[in-house]
């Protein structure tokens, strides 16, 4: 119905009313259509950061069924995208790893967790094994009605193999180990076996030795006969038995020193929080004597504590700090100083000295089995410092020096710190 | 030394026997030596074998066997053949009437836990047989005195009932 009362005037406002609306219509339009651009846009970001990801990514129905996955994915397991977009995921996943999987579905389902992480098995087509690292998320949409899982896929099947290896090589080390220590037991304890008896009848022979020269003496023998006896006895027996009793000593030396080595590998370590400045101050009281004789100044820092067996721990600034003194330069006053730091979960401590110093081309061999660098000089089986290794070794711990000759060396010891827990074999 | 009764017990005198195993036959002429130079005379009688040795005690096998009644001292070396001395001191530690022999470990092993595993099962007495002669001839001589001063009871039946 038109009202033909309407003025002119009215009319033109009327009009104005409709264009104005017709140019917000416009722009609505417009700001709609640049929407669904933006929309189409993230769609393809979002497809295509889903697709052309290089981590698997699923989306599952809350009942198992794969929605959608991704090239990498598929390629994973040996599928092309469509087949594996008809199956379930159970049938993809290795027998004994489904039930961990539904664990996980109805974790997220109870709403127990946002995310659920875990290591699981895949089957490939081919049926080989394939080890994953899988998170999963649930999306809900607004009625909080579950509609699918959000999962990415990441292969580490490498890294189980490598993780495996160690596993086994650190298993056939620790066998390996334990053979060689049976081995070195059983030998050096065998050999002493033999040894007893050269050395006792070599004693024997000693003694008869003595109870011919007597014989000698006392008897009528004539002069030119008792000269060639004794001859004989005093130069060609005497000598033999005093290389013979020599090179036993030497041997069961050596023997004891390998004995000794088997059993500290052998022994039970007793774990506990060590006073360091407890644990130093017991071992320079021990070693006073060589101390005072030596005329060291000793400067022991406050030490931080460690995590170790006391009486081994002991044995190690025992061999070290004995070094120390068995070592100085006489040309100066000898200076001992130990200090102590906590750096990343250890304790290290370094044990200083201004004596006569290591060669470098020296250094690498001082920790080596009956090593010696003085033989003629200095007393001692070589083992010192292999103990200490050895000892460091069991306790996660490690030992290196830094020496120049004729100027002193500085031997680091590193520990697990007072708040580390032992994996001891 | 005069024979003499205590408890039941006998001084070491020259009728007990002295039983060695002892695998190494040098170690076991050193060991008689050395008694014989302690002043130790008694008999000695010599197994080079756990098997041996538990044959004669338990009086099974092939000759010679332990004569009833008789007092007996067992020198045991650890390392042997067949079965090893600390298996013969388990079972003769097992036996009702063994038991009461005093049983001495004369051996090169000085490993802490084996001396502490026989003084657990019931050895009298740890020797170690030292390399070094004059501390050997020392460890026998100790162990002589200690052969003269131990109680010997006499095993199975004449001792029943006290």
């Amino acid at each position: 119905m038109h009202d033909y009362k309407k003025t002119k005037k009215q009319l033109i406002a009327e009009l104005q009313a409709l264009r104005r609306r017709l140019a917000e219509l416009e722009a609505a339009e417009a700001e709609y259509k640049q929407n669904e651009e933006i929309l189409r846009e993230n769609g393809e970001l979002f497809r295509g950061i889903f697709e052309r990801s290089t981590v698997g990514k699923a989306l599952t129905a809350p009942n198992g069924k794969l929605l959608k996955v991704n090239q990498a994915f598929a390629s994973l397991l040996g599928y092309t995208v469509a087949e594996m977009e008809r199956l379930n995921f159970a049938q993809l996943t290795h027998p004994e790893d489904v039930a961990k999987s539904r664990e996980c579905i109805r974790c997220l389902l109870a709403n127990e967790r946002k995310t659920y992480r875990m290591e699981k098995r895949y089957l490939h087509k081919n049926g080989q094994v394939i080890w994953t690292d899988v998170s999963t998320t649930l999306f809900r949409n607004e009625t909080r009605t579950p509609r699918y899982f959000i999962t990415s896929i990441t292969d580490i099947t490498a890294q189980k193999r490598t993780e495996k290896q160690l596993r086994q090589s650190r298993h056939e080390l620790t066998q390996k180990n334990k053979e060689l220590e049976q081995i070195i037991y059983i030998t050096s304890h065998d050999l002493r076996s033999p040894l007893v008896n050269v050395q006792g009848f070599s004693k024997e022979l000693d003694y008869a030795l003595q109870e011919i020269r007597e014989l000698i003496q006392a008897k009528q023998i004539p002069d030119d006969i008792r000269t060639q006896l004794m001859t004989i006895l005093e130069e060609n027996v005497a000598e033999a038995i005093h290389y013979i009793l020599s090179s036993i000593a030497k041997m069961d030396t050596l023997l004891s020193g390998l004995l000794r080595l088997s059993r500290l590998g052998r022994a039970a370590l007793s774990m506990e929080e060590i006073d360091m400045n407890r644990c130093l101050s017991n071992v320079v009281n021990t070693l006073e004597f060589q101390t005072k004789e030596a005329g060291v100044m000793i400067d022991i820092a406050s030490l931080p504590p460690c995590h170790g067996d006391v009486v081994q721990i002991n044995q190690v600034f025992s061999n070290l700090i004995g070094n120390a003194l068995k070592f100085l330069d006489p040309a100066r006053p000898g200076m001992l100083k130990i200090w102590g730091k906590i750096q990343e979960n250890q304790s290290i401590y370094c044990i200083e000295d201004n004596g006569i110093g290591i060669a470098s081309e020296h250094q690498e061999h001082i920790f080596e089995i009956f090593h010696r660098l003085n033989p003629t000089q200095n007393s001692g089986e070589g083992l010192g410092l292999t103990i200490v290794r050895r000892i460091l070794e069991r306790h996660n711990g490690s030992i290196r020096v830094e020496s120049e000759l004729g100027r002193g060396s500085k031997f680091y010891v590193t520990l697990p710190d007072s708040g580390g827990k032992d994996d001891d074999e | 030394m005069s024979p003499c009764q205590i408890l039941g017990g006998k001084m070491m005198t020259n009728e007990v026997l002295i039983i060695i195993a002892e695998d190494d036959e040098g170690h076991a002429a050193l060991i008689k030596r050395n008694l014989t130079r302690a002043g130790i005379m008694n008999t000695i009688l010599h197994f080079k074998d756990g098997q041996e040795t538990l044959d004669y005690l338990f009086r099974r096998g092939r000759d010679p066997h332990r004569e009833p009644g008789k007092a007996l001292v067992l020198l045991l070396d650890i390392r042997m053949p067949k079965v090893d001395g600390v298996e013969v001191l388990r079972q003769i530690k097992q036996d009702k009437e063994l038991r009461k022999i005093p049983v001495l470990m004369v051996t090169t092993t000085d490993d802490p836990r084996e001396i502490e595993k026989c003084h657990a099962i019931g050895c009298s007495n740890y020797v170690t047989k030292p390399v070094d002669y004059d501390k050997f001839v020392k460890a026998i001589r100790q162990l002589g005195l200690f052969l003269t001063v131990v109680q010997v009871p006499k095993i199975n039946g004449t001792l029943k009932g006290l």
